[in-house]
């Protein structure tokens, strides 16, 4: 009986750590534990047969670390194969009889995108320790201790290529909240494990054996794959300069039932477990056989951290189709410009408008459409959590995303023509994807009859080449109904006809359903609707268009896809409270109002039209200025101090006042002939580079009536001070943002009171303080920009008492 | 554990929390941008928003350095003596075993177009979005730091808070080394002369690792 075949009727016991028993045997704290295979065999043989003695059913190789990447860090890349041949040696001479595991941890980096490992160079790593172990003869390749579901496809991939009939048990490492430390689920890590073809998942290690049984609940509810599972002795401790695991072995040992009620197949220890643990694991599983675990599973496809379902009873799926230069110009030319800024706006958008996933097509004639495709979904994974369907017509850009991409992908697509499926499938299959089958070959047909023929080809090759019926939508194809009436409503019939006979799931595109006619809107929604009753599972729609939303959400209520009708009452509520925004009614009435309004609510746009028509009403320009904009501005002021208004509020009334006051500004300086109010040389400091914080100040100074200068960031004391004598200045304002910068507000404090120049000093900025400024000796100091204007007052009116004294 | 090895994080995924933005403006107790009560503010921050996701790039680095002693005034790590001085860095790291040394950016691309815009004269607009950008350099430092916690918990010790040079009285004239020993450069970060961090939305740190029995 194989080892797999004999996995369903007993519990096998797996070993407990091996690093920990070596470094009690004399393995230096630091010091690579794979070496010791080559430098000294003993200890490790001797670990290997103490979990044999203690029950162990499968031992693993001591080759956790054995891999390229990490043997370089003691300088011993070269002994790849001579390390891990030796492994296997030592386990099968003390653990004759045992199912011999070949261990493979992590590549001791990170991999791209998050890292700088490439998809390609990690597999390259993964393969080559894989390789040797099989050579070495190895009844099971273990690949262990993932937390990055990018890293642990390429490993599992890698292995797929050279482990022929040895099965293969891939094993993720979750927190104590039930999630890797890079977000993925555990039922997100069976879909795509599984999709990879692995014939055991597990979990082992990081937490302590309480929080893993729900992961092994998870898992079991997800797969029909044996699973296994290693918990570590409890948390780790760092103690007398080493990490160490506390837990008893009884409390250890007294969740091996709960692992095995819980559905796990394979249970063993990781970190801090002995061999006088997995003893007692053992014992106390004795008498349990596995639990049965069949169920018919969903197709699926993945994110890094998020899973859909689709078929009966699960959530519609909407799929965005905005990510698509099919029609739009300026989406096309970024794409040719290499740029993914649109790509990841409409990502977000779509996201936000609900949608479940994105379908992905940046096809554009003459551009590179593997790279674009790389580049949008590193992108968009920054951006946005859901899954992706990569749509392209091109093998190259199809794989180019899958090496970018850590979840199960949706490919758009395979049809009924042999050659796409000869260069589609392959793909499919090696990168664990699932697809969507187009019912056309050479041409579309019409009727449902002919398209389930199609789609009985498309089933029966994809699992000739071993690509089995869960991993398959197929798009039914909705037809122009102004040009093929009959046609559009064999596609309904399709979508029922494909559940009834092959129990798949269906996905149709929507928007082209009504091209031609007017009220476009009217007859997708209706269509959707439709299909939906026919059992249609997903679609590829416009997330922007509400009424196809409603329709969704509205729709799902009759075909069980929303229990309880929880999600239409919330999306109901949220519109609700949308749409009923009350109106006060109580909106400024005269122009002159509406400038004022406009100050106050930032409202630039508006500003500059307002003030030409009050001119043109016959307001004086001067009157604006005095008995409008700055009452509304000082007002703003009053609601500052009181904690009513904020800073960004200031910043929005001062920048449309600034345009107001443009537009008057002639006039008033025909007027006054200039400002009389004071006069303020402001800079940012030498070796400040940034200075929007000034530069706001700037223009609140200006639309006080004050003269400023305004000699930017970066500037120098001696040109300030230049400044400063060249138009007669009231007042110095200095920036600073660092406080190796700020020293240099000293230096021009210490130079004006030296040569005792005629000017205040005024400073501020993200480092100063009132401290700082008082011990310099600067003449005021504002917190933040909300204080220029009462500080520049008050220092103005003490420049006038002294003028006046 | 990656001893004196530097730990490169590209492709820092995010969110953009319009709370938090809030804070970063000092706003204090609306808890989303639509409780902004004047349309036209409300709509340059969510521009603001919206527009921070096609500009940020979330980098980090991180590198972990044996503390190898500690003086009165000074802890010294394996190949710098004189990186942590000041009576902070001692009460940080005078009970720890290891420090990591840590620098962030959002890359700069959000800061370029905070220059346009004020150069186009759109002081709220780009004053929004500066502001958005200065919050998420603090949350890629989050990220990077919850990175280097793992590290630090997955072998049983207990973290330290995370300090920045220019904070308390380590110098930030100490901004030079600590991002020469958290090799910095590879994901883009210089220094101006005036110790200012290029891309300006960066972030350096050091995290200590506390010895001793946890429990």
């Amino acid at each position: 009986m194989s080892f797999l075949t004999e996995l369903s009727e007993r519990i096998f016991i797996l070993d407990g750590s091996m690093g920990a028993l070596l470094q009690e045997r004399g393995l230096p704290n630091g010091y690579a534990p794979d070496l010791w295979n080559l430098e000294n065999p003993d200890p490790v043989r001797d670990v290997h047969r103490q979990y044999a003695d203690a029950g162990s059913d499968i031992i693993l190789t001591n080759t956790f670390g054995a891999s390229r990447l990490r043997l370089a860090e003691y300088g011993a890349a070269n002994k790849l194969k001579q390390i891990n041949h030796a492994a296997v040696r030592l386990a099968r001479e003390g653990a004759p009889g045992c199912v011999i595991a070949g261990d493979i941890g992590p590549l001791g980096g990170i991999m791209a995108p998050s890292g700088e490992i490439s998809f390609d160079e990690g597999m390259g790593i993964f393969r080559e320790q894989a390789r040797a172990l099989v050579e070495a003869g190895v009844d099971l390749l273990v690949i262990e201790t993932m937390f990055d579901l990018m890293e642990i496809k390429a490993a599992v991939i890698a292995a797929n290529e050279v482990r022929k009939s040895v099965p293969l048990l891939a094993s993720m490492t979750f927190n104590t909240d039930g999630v890797t430390d890079t977000g993925t689920d555990p039922v997100t890590a069976a879909c795509v494990l599984e999709g990879l073809g692995v014939d055991i998942i597990g979990i082992n290690c990081s937490t302590g054996p309480g929080p893993m049984v729900d992961v092994v609940e998870r898992l079991a509810a997800t797969t029909t794959l044996p699973i296994a599972v290693e918990p570590n002795a409890g948390l780790p401790v760092h103690k007398g300069g080493r990490t160490v695991f506390e837990m008893p072995m009884e409390k250890v040992a007294s969740y091996a039932e709960s692992f095995a009620h819980a559905g796990a197949d394979i249970i063993g220890g990781c970190c801090g477990t002995t061999p006088d643990y997995i003893r007692l694991i053992s014992k106390s599983l004795q008498n349990i056989r596995p639990k049965e675990r069949q169920f018919e599973k969903a197709m699926s496809f993945t994110s890094r951290m998020v899973s859909l379902q689709a078929g009966e009873g699960q959530p519609f799926i909407k799929i965005g189709e905005k990510i698509n230069p099919t029609g739009r110009k300026s989406f096309a030319q970024s794409i040719k410009d290499g740029r993914v800024d649109m790509i990841v706006s409409d990502a977000r958008k779509q996201y936000e408008s609900g949608a479940l996933a994105l379908d992905v097509n940046v096809g554009v004639p003459l551009v590179d459409e593997a790279r674009s495709m790389e580049k949008a979904l590193v992108a968009m994974q920054n951006v946005v959590p859901i899954p992706v369907v990569i749509d392209s017509s091109y093998v190259s850009a199809l794989e180019a995303g899958l090496k970018v991409y850590p979840g199960r992908a949706l490919l758009n697509s395979v049809n009924g023509e042999s050659e796409r499926l000869e260069e589609v499938t392959p793909l499919v299959k090696r990168y664990g994807t699932s697809v969507i089958a187009l019912l056309t070959e050479d041409e579309i047909p019409e009727l449902a009859v002919d398209r389930l023929k199609i789609a009985e080809k498309i089933l029966l090759y994809l699992e000739d080449n071993g690509v089995p019926k869960d991993r398959v939508i197929f798009d039914c194809l909705a037809l122009v109904v102004s040009a093929m009436q009959d046609g559009a409503r064999q596609t309904i019939e399709t979508v029922r006809e494909i559940k009834r006979q092959f129990g798949c799931p269906t996905l149709l595109g929507v928007s082209n359903v009504s091209f031609g006619l007017p009220q476009r809107r009217v007859i997708n929604s209706s269509f959707l609707a439709m299909a939906m009753g026919a059992g249609l599972d997903a679609a590829i729609i416009n997330p922007y268009d509400e009424s196809i939303t409603r329709t969704v959400a509205a729709a799902s209520l009759f075909c069980g896809r929303d229990p309880q009708c929880r999600v239409y009452i919330d999306m109901m509520e949220v519109s609700e409270k949308t749409d009923s925004k009350p109106e006060t009614g109580a909106g400024p009435k005269t122009t002159t109002e509406k400038i004022a309004a406009a100050i106050l609510e930032g409202d630039k746009d508006s500003i500059e039209n307002l003030v030409k028509l009050a001119l043109d009403e016959g307001h004086d320009a001067l009157a604006l200025f005095v008995d409008v904009m700055t009452p509304s501005i000082r007002r703003l002021g009053d609601l500052f101090a009181q904690r009513k208004k904020f800073i960004p509020h200031l910043v929005a009334a001062a920048d449309t006042m600034k345009r107001g006051v443009a537009v008057i500004d002639p006039l008033l300086k025909k007027l006054q002939g200039g400002s009389d109010k004071g006069t303020i040389v402001f800079a940012t400091v030498k070796g400040d580079i940034h200075d929007i914080g000034k530069n706001i100040c700037v223009i609140m100074l200006s639309n006080f009536g004050y003269k400023v200068i305004d000699l930017g960031k970066n500037v120098p004391a001696e040109e300030i001070l230049r400044a400063a004598r060249e138009d007669n200045a009231d007042i110095i304002a200095l920036s600073a943002l660092m406080t190796t910068t700020m020293m240099q507000m000293k230096v021009i404090v210490d130079e004006v009171r030296e040569k005792n120049l005629p000017y205040k000093i005024m400073v501020g900025g993200a480092v100063v303080t009132k401290t700082f400024s008082d011990e310099i000796g600067a003449d005021a100091y504002g917190k933040n920009i909300g204080e220029i204007i009462p500080v520049t007052s008050s220092l103005m009116e003490s420049i006038e008492r002294q003028g006046t004294v | 554990m990656s001893v004196n090895k530097a730990v490169v994080l590209e492709n820092i995924p995010f969110t953009i929390d319009q709370t938090r933005v809030l804070r970063e403006m000092r706003v204090s107790r609306l808890q989303s941008v639509d409780e902004i009560e004047e349309k036209p503010l409300a709509e340059s921050i969510k521009k603001a928003i919206d527009k921070a996701y096609t500009l940020i790039h979330g980098k980090g680095v991180f590198k972990t350095y044996a503390v190898t002693g500690v003086k009165e005034n000074m802890v010294s790590v394996e190949g710098a003596d004189d990186l942590f001085t000041g009576g902070a860095m001692v009460k940080l790291l005078g009970n720890c075993d290891f420090a990591t040394l840590m620098a962030c950016t959002i890359g700069s691309d959000l800061e370029t177009e905070v220059e346009r815009l004020q150069g186009l004269d759109e002081i709220m607009d780009a004053y929004n979005l500066e502001m958005v950008g200065g919050w998420m350099a603090d949350y890629m430092a989050d990220r990077v730091d919850e990175r280097i916690e793992r590290e630090i918990v997955k072998l049983g010790y207990g973290r330290s808070m995370r300090y920045s040079p220019g904070y308390g009285d380590w110098s930030l004239e100490k901004q030079p080394a600590v991002l020469k020993f958290a090799e910095a450069d590879r994901i883009g970060i210089s220094l101006t002369d005036s110790n200012i961090m290029i891309p300006r939305k960066s972030v350096s740190a050091v995290i200590g690792w506390v010895g001793g029995e946890i429990a």
